[in-house]
């Protein structure tokens, strides 16, 4: 295969909410290139007939029932805004705080 | 100290639960291994009052009632901190309390710490981690195993009966093999994932590591409940099991037919070889089949493997954005999307950073067909090698790994050599089937050991084929 | 040039269950900030989802409603993306497997005729929480995250501003006559993405479209889209062209902006979400579903048409809500005469004052029961039409009861023979001349004499009866 270009892995990167510190482009770009060439091995495997595997337990769905796989429309206690927000880096009026005006989605 | 022992003595009233629980905080505070990220003194040694309470007014009410144990810190602990071995979780403290940590609550067990791992569980080393590389009780000089490190190392060095890893692609087997403990990963959907840090969604499942397959089974029983918070847990599988390992008997290998791979084993360090070889003449020699079979696809199980568990990694650590909870970078005030990349590529250590962008990479549009959706066809794939194996065969025998547990830093070097180390653990996890890791002899100070596969939801059956090969070893 | 309009709707709607999708938070939109939240709802670390069973059914309910397939096995994605009121940076929603596919629902297009509007797909999915600015600051409430939702898609099969509102009112209709969502617009229950673009007309090759986010009122949609047209239209006719572009429709301007335009940076990595199995439902199941849905908008008009000899128009707006066609139906219980005059009178009498007041018929002050005795009173010749629009007026704003108004006012009808042969020989004799011109082949002056009855029994004289009476006495 193609070997990725610093810019793609980047692009990536940005997906991900991420950087790659300045400096390590070089060490990382490669590093993703060597992972990427080593599972071009799978190519070699026929699946033409391969249903993809996504999960063990969507394998054995005759071990659950739907009883089991939804909940009942009853309200239940909810956390309370203290506990909710306890761990959060910023608060503000019992709200999540982010010091950044950001558009309605 | 071990589970059953633990609580035939405390039953007896030969020990208290506060007798072992002070024992246990000793070794803890002395430890060499660097296992622990929070030790829970307090609330272990109230704990410990209470159940001698119970204990001495009714009988301990169960297996675990006053016995210690440490819980990997990928499982969360309401009100205790919950870090994943992560930085970007540092002062993380739960509001809720997750499945393990509350069903073995509720069967009286004591915690007594939360113990390191590899950053979120990715790593076979736990070097990955802010707090410390955790050392192997055996030999400082050498790594304890991971992800589970912490937990295997807890339980090896005396701070704790019994310790709950998890097990992605290996992270309780392979400590476990390293510091000459029994490992378990049961069958994907047996115990809830509710509490439980994701990693791999579809891979992660939690088990525990102890000294025996008796000790494994008695906490079987306690975490084995249908949780209702995770619709991948089975229902009506509550395990009742150590009546069974109780009886088990050396007769029980007798026409069991074990399953092998000469090619697996003959890939082994001579070392690991070895012991390999003796295993099987035990079980062989307690009059069970061995059987050589080929597992032709388990050669690109590493390669699926991290395209699977870092896509699903991808998106599962999407939430650490420093927005709701966790650490967030101020430096980049007015400017959202600064302050999300600051605050993760801050928070997430290189390994963790590495494994997001490729699963990122393989999800992503133009190139999903050819990573992630190939890597999840030939898991079916592995999954049918098993499937064929299964045809005629009780369980299958493998290596835990080729090499016994490797040198400190030894993993810096070489990451891609790094994963190839969990060849023979993956495809377990692949396939959602239980595995159990044994010990058996030792090179030097180091422990070996090998492992047990067996088929999908009959964990009951692999625990007491274990129980067996235990007792035909002893014999 | 002259183009085709090509126009496709993107509704979420809210489902009214009484917990989220994924936990069992209460669902509430004027909570205290943050109090109807939990671990799930808040994406605290190791939770996981838990599928609403009632949204299920909700779906299911929707899919048959409209005419759509029910997958038999249904399957949930995650959309990832970065947002902070999407705090698991991902949304749970459907992909390849949506619940519902190739469906379809009715309209009337702009000439009255009937018209098919294709629904690609429903999809269950949640809702997201609440950003708002203080200052230099966003603050986030995650009460409303996790709400389930279901994204119903239409094919871009209307072609102008009416039908689009049309199909809007429609699919309104059907999720409130199904009890599965609230329905009201301005807390965001029924939400509407719109996609327009222009073809030169009877081209087959689609043109560039605009997405035009979050409108929330049937009127501003066909606002949003008759500008969306003239502005392609401009563009085009002067040989620019159009831009991949998600727009805002701005109240005030009565104009979009643009929110952002569309880049391949939009990878949102849908892929199976490793938490849910997938939904399994069975033929059983759906058809269990289907015998509890209530009779819907078009079993109604047809039913109304058959069996109250009303015309489409009328039972459309009869039928366009469900309390509406309530009320119609509770009116005829006691009313005796055509169902076309109660259809008149509620249409342009009652649904005018409503509108006026912006109260909705759930609230109408005048009660069913008394607009059958109104009209009774018409039928039976007790009240002229005329004057029962007065009393009607009085129905209206006191809330009291026809009989109760007419009795007040004095307003019955004079049907008393007696009383008014007395009336008429006594305005006979008083205007002699009036009676030589009559006699003389002026028969304009038998309208005087009419009028002369009105006007001395305040309007209360019943007409035909007065008429008689005075070609009788001045035919003596």
């Amino acid at each position: 295969m193609k070997e990725l270009s610093t810019d793609v892995v980047k692009h990536v990167a940005g997906l991900a909410r991420l950087e790659i510190p300045q400096g390590e482009e070089a060490t990382f770009v490669n590093h993703m290139n060597k992972v990427l060439s080593y599972v071009e091995l799978l190519s070699e495997v026929d699946t033409k007939d391969a249903e993809p595997f996504f999960s063990p337990a969507k394998e054995h769905l005759e071990y659950y029932t739907e009883e089991f796989a939804t909940h009942q429309d009853k309200v239940r206690p909810s956390l309370g805004a203290d506990e909710v927000l306890k761990n959060a880096p910023s608060k503000q009026q019992n709200q999540f705080a982010v010091e950044a005006v950001i558009e309605e989605n | 100290m071990n589970i059953y022992e633990s609580h035939n003595l405390l039953k007896s009233k030969k020990i208290s639960a506060t007798e072992l629980t002070k024992e246990a905080l000793t070794k803890a505070e002395t430890s060499k291994t660097n296992a622990i990220i929070t030790l829970t003194s307090d609330l272990a040694l109230r704990r410990a009052k209470e159940a001698d309470k119970e204990i001495s007014s009714k009988g301990p009410k169960g297996w675990l009632h006053g016995v210690p144990f440490t819980l990997k810190d990928l499982f969360i602990t309401k009100n205790i901190r919950t870090t994943a071995g992560s930085k970007i979780l540092f002062n993380y403290i739960p509001p809720y309390e997750g499945y393990v940590s509350r069903s073995l609550s509720d069967a009286g067990a004591i915690l007594i710490g939360k113990v390191s791992c590899d950053e979120f569980g990715m790593g076979s080393t736990n070097e990955n981690t802010p707090f410390g590389a955790v050392k192997n009780p055996h030999d400082v000089n050498h790594v304890a195993g991971g992800s589970s490190g912490g937990s295997a190392a807890s339980v090896a060095e005396g701070s704790s009966a019994f310790s709950m890893g998890t097990d992605t692609g290996g992270s309780i087997r392979l400590p476990a093999n390293f510091c000459g403990l029994v490992g378990f990963k049961p069958t994907y959907g047996r115990v809830s994932r509710y509490g439980q840090i994701a990693y791999g969604s579809s891979l992660d499942q939690a088990g525990p590591v102890a000294r025996n397959v008796l000790d494994v089974g008695c906490v079987m029983e306690a975490i084995t409940q249908k949780d209702p918070l995770d619709v991948t847990n089975v229902p009506n599988k509550t395990m009742k099991i150590v009546g069974a390992l109780e009886k088990a008997n050396v007769k029980d290998l007798k026409g069991k037919v074990i399953a092998y791979s000469r090619e697996f084993i003959e890939a082994c360090d001579n070392d690991v070889k070895s012991s390999l070889y003796d295993a099987l003449k035990v079980f062989e020699s307690s009059g069970a089949i061995l059987k050589e079979t080929s597992f032709p696809h388990f050669k690109y199980s590493v390669a699926a493997y991290y395209l699977i568990a870092t896509s699903e990694a991808s998106t599962n650590l999407a939430r650490y954005d420093g927005i709701h909870f966790g650490f967030r970078d101020k430096s980049m005030k007015g400017n959202l999307e600064q302050t999300y990349i600051r605050s993760r590529t801050e928070g997430f250590g290189e390994e963790v950073r590495k494994r997001i962008i490729l699963g990122t990479f393989s999800l992503s549009s133009g190139y999903q067909d050819q990573y992630f959706a190939k890597a999840c066809k030939v898991r079916r794939k592995i999954y049918q090698d098993f499937e064929n194996a299964f045809l005629e065969a009780d369980a299958i025998f493998s290596p835990v790994c080729a090499s016994l547990a490797f040198k400190q830093g030894e993993g810096k070097q070489d990451p891609l050599k790094m994963y190839m180390n969990d060849l023979y653990t993956i495809p377990v996890n692949l396939a959602g089937l239980p595995g159990l890791a044994l010990p058996f002899g030792k090179h030097g100070n180091l422990p070996t050991g090998f492992q047990l596969i067996g088929k999908s939801f009959q964990d009951e059956e692999l625990l007491k084929l274990g129980r067996a090969f235990e007792l035909a070893s002893k014999a | 040039m002259n183009y085709d309009i090509v126009i496709g709707l993107e509704v979420h709607a809210q489902l009214s269950t009484n917990t989220k999708a994924w936990c069992q938070c209460e669902i509430s939109t004027n909570a205290y900030e943050n109090t109807k939240v939990c671990e799930v709802c808040s994406a605290q670390p190791g939770t996981l989802p838990v599928y609403n069973k009632q949204a299920v059914e909700y779906a299911i309910k929707l899919a048959l409603a409209t005419n759509s397939e029910v997958n038999k096995i249904s399957v949930f994605d995650r959309k990832n993306y970065f947002y902070p009121d999407l705090p698991k940076g991902y949304q749970i929603t459907q992909f390849d497997k949506p619940v519902g596919e190739k469906g379809f629902l009715e309209i009337l297009d702009d000439e009255g005729n009937v018209k098919r509007i294709g629904l690609q797909r429903i999809q269950m999915e949640e809702d997201t929480g609440k950003s708002s600015h203080q200052g230099e600051k966003s603050l986030i409430n995650l009460n409303r995250a996790g709400t389930p939702l279901l994204e119903i898609v239409s094919d871009p099969d209307m072609c102008t501003p009416k039908e689009a509102s049309a199909y809007l009112k429609k699919l309104h209709s059907i999720l409130v006559y199904l009890g599965i969502c609230h329905g009201n617009m301005q807390d965001g229950n029924f939400r509407c993405d719109v996609n327009v673009s222009l073809k030169p007309k009877g081209s087959s090759k689609l043109g560039t479209r605009t997405e035009v986010k979050n409108v929330n009122s049937f009127r501003h949609v066909e606002m949003a889209i008759e500008y969306e047209v003239q502005r392609h239209k401009e563009l085009l006719d002067s040989g620019k062209s159009i831009l991949q572009q998600t727009l805002l429709f701005e109240i005030e301007t009565r104009k979009t902006k643009v929110l952002r335009t569309k880049s391949d940076a939009d990878d949102y990595r849908y892929f199976p979400e490793p938490d849910l199995l997938p939904l399994v439902i069975t033929q059983e199941h759906i058809e269990k579903v289907r015998s509890t849905l209530p009779e819907l908008p078009d079993a109604k008009i047809k039913r109304f048409m058959d069996s109250y000899g009303i015309p489409l128009y009328d039972a459309s707006v009869l039928t366009s809500e469900k309390a509406l066609a309530n009320y119609f139906e509770e009116s005829l219980k006691g009313y005796e005469g055509e169902a076309k005059k109660m259809s008149n009178w509620i249409m342009v009498e009652l649904l005018r004052y409503l509108n006026e007041a912006g109260t909705s018929i759930d609230r109408s002050p005048v009660k069913p029961s008394s607009m059958a005795s109104l009209l009774n009173a018409i039928q039976s010749g007790k009240i002229s039409g005329k004057i029962a629009k007065d009393v009607f007026l009085k129905m209206f704003d006191t809330g009291k009861a026809a009989e109760a108004i007419i009795k007040e006012m004095g307003l019955e009808q004079i049907s008393d023979e007696k009383a008014l042969i007395e009336i008429a020989e006594r305005i006979v004799t008083a205007n002699a001349g009036q009676v030589e011109k009559y006699k003389g082949g002026n028969e304009r002056v038998f309208g005087f004499f009419v009028g002369q009855v009105m006007k001395e029994t305040n309007g209360q004289a019943n007409p035909v009866m007065t008429a008689e009476i005075l070609k009788k006495i001045l035919g003596q």
